[in-house]
């Protein structure tokens, strides 16, 4: 191998076969100026190597479990939530009726009962029965309407 | 340059397996069954590994510990999907690297290094001092030459150059092909081999690392 591609091996010499490394350590024996610049680049890898070396004591373990442990049930209550909110869904979209599912059965019996009720809140007499107070005068039902300035006394029947 | 102890520092690494793969699986399906007692056993095994990557990737101790935590708080929600075909060790260090871009990501503007510790250094031995300070001086030019990383070039090089994984495993991890696992490899080391040449070579000679004839 020449020094143009020994150049641009020496930054990939970790990742090379082990043919491959001893071709290029051959070369490197015969060429000062290669193996100086190899030397570089290892010598800085080492010391990037040595710079993020993870070294802590035992207290930077100190506390970690239970803030781990804190942090996993206010998780695990989330989750939980969540699950129970699955489930529902789930349930849900279980069939009950052939292929029908739940959700869509019960939207039909609220849609049914709405409609059943339109007419009862559409209706004026069901409004105006309800807008008359019956009075009891000296024996006899009076139902009163009040119109703004003037009150009109009707006799209902006895 | 002795190439034997290159070689055999090489090997040792590769043979530091960190997972008992047989003990590893019984402890993840309890964990899944909602075992707590075995899914502190999987935090006590890998803790200090996560949060070794992501020192390596934020170049903060303490940053490193909270994103260990949120690692852990992840692995904890979706272990049920976990195939415990796979190696765990492989996925937590995904979801590692990924909650260390995400932090990148989210305090990007706000972060400014600082030449960590020196004051903590200075109350070293009087004749400590100087070589604290060069300690200091290279960790610092070294995270400065880093930041020249994009993210995909950090990880594969934390991953295989900080490490030692082998190229397969980061490429699990990374969700790349091999392929572009040494092309981003090769440019991260380049980058930073450059980086280092043009600003910090004069700190670098400091402790005896020359660049050429």
């Amino acid at each position: 191998m020449g020094c143009k591609k020994i150049k641009k091996l020496i930054l990939n010499y970790w990742d090379l076969t082990d043919q491959e490394k001893e071709c290029f350590e051959e070369h490197l024996k015969d060429c000062p100026s290669c193996a100086k610049e190899f030397d570089f680049y290892h010598n800085s890898m080492e010391m990037i190597k040595q710079s993020f070396e993870f070294e802590v004591g035992e207290n930077f373990w100190e506390r970690y479990e239970s803030a781990l442990s804190k942090k996993l049930s206010k998780v695990a209550t989330k989750s939980l939530i969540l699950s129970w909110v699955e489930d529902f869904f789930q349930f849900l979209k279980t069939p009950i009726i052939g292929p029908l599912p739940t959700y869509l059965f019960s939207i039909l019996i609220v849609l049914l009962f709405l409609i059943g009720l339109y007419p009862a809140f559409n209706s004026k007499s069901f409004s105006k029965r309800f807008e008359n107070n019956l009075v009891i005068h000296e024996g006899e039902i009076f139902s009163t309407i009040d119109d703004g300035e003037v009150t009109i006394y009707l006799l209902e029947k006895k | 340059m002795d190439f034997k102890r290159l070689r055999e520092k090489s090997e040792l690494k590769k043979s530091k397996s960190f997972d008992d793969e047989k003990d590893l699986k019984e402890i993840i399906k309890k964990a899944k069954k909602g075992d707590q007692k075995a899914f502190q056993e999987l935090v006590e095994k890998f803790k200090a590994q996560v949060a070794s990557i992501a020192y390596k990737m934020i170049g903060n101790y303490e940053d490193a510990k909270d994103i260990s935590q949120i690692v852990f708080v992840k692995t904890y929600q979706n272990l049920n999907r976990f195939d415990t075909s796979k190696k765990l060790s492989t996925w937590l260090y995904r979801i590692t690297i990924n909650a260390s871009i995400d932090f990148i990501r989210k305090h990007k503007k706000h972060r400014h290094e600082a030449l960590e510790s020196v004051g903590g250094e200075l109350r070293e031995k009087k004749s400590n001092v100087e070589r604290a300070y060069q300690r200091n001086l290279i960790k610092w030019a070294i995270k400065k030459a880093m930041a020249v990383l994009n993210e995909k070039q950090k990880s594969v090089f934390v991953l295989r150059d900080l490490e030692g994984l082998d190229i397969k495993e980061v490429a699990e991890i990374t969700s790349m092909p091999q392929a572009t696992v040494r092309w981003y490899l090769h440019r991260a080391r380049s980058k930073l081999r450059d980086e280092l040449l043009r600003h910090y070579s004069g700190i670098l000679e400091g402790s005896g690392i020359k660049y050429g004839m």
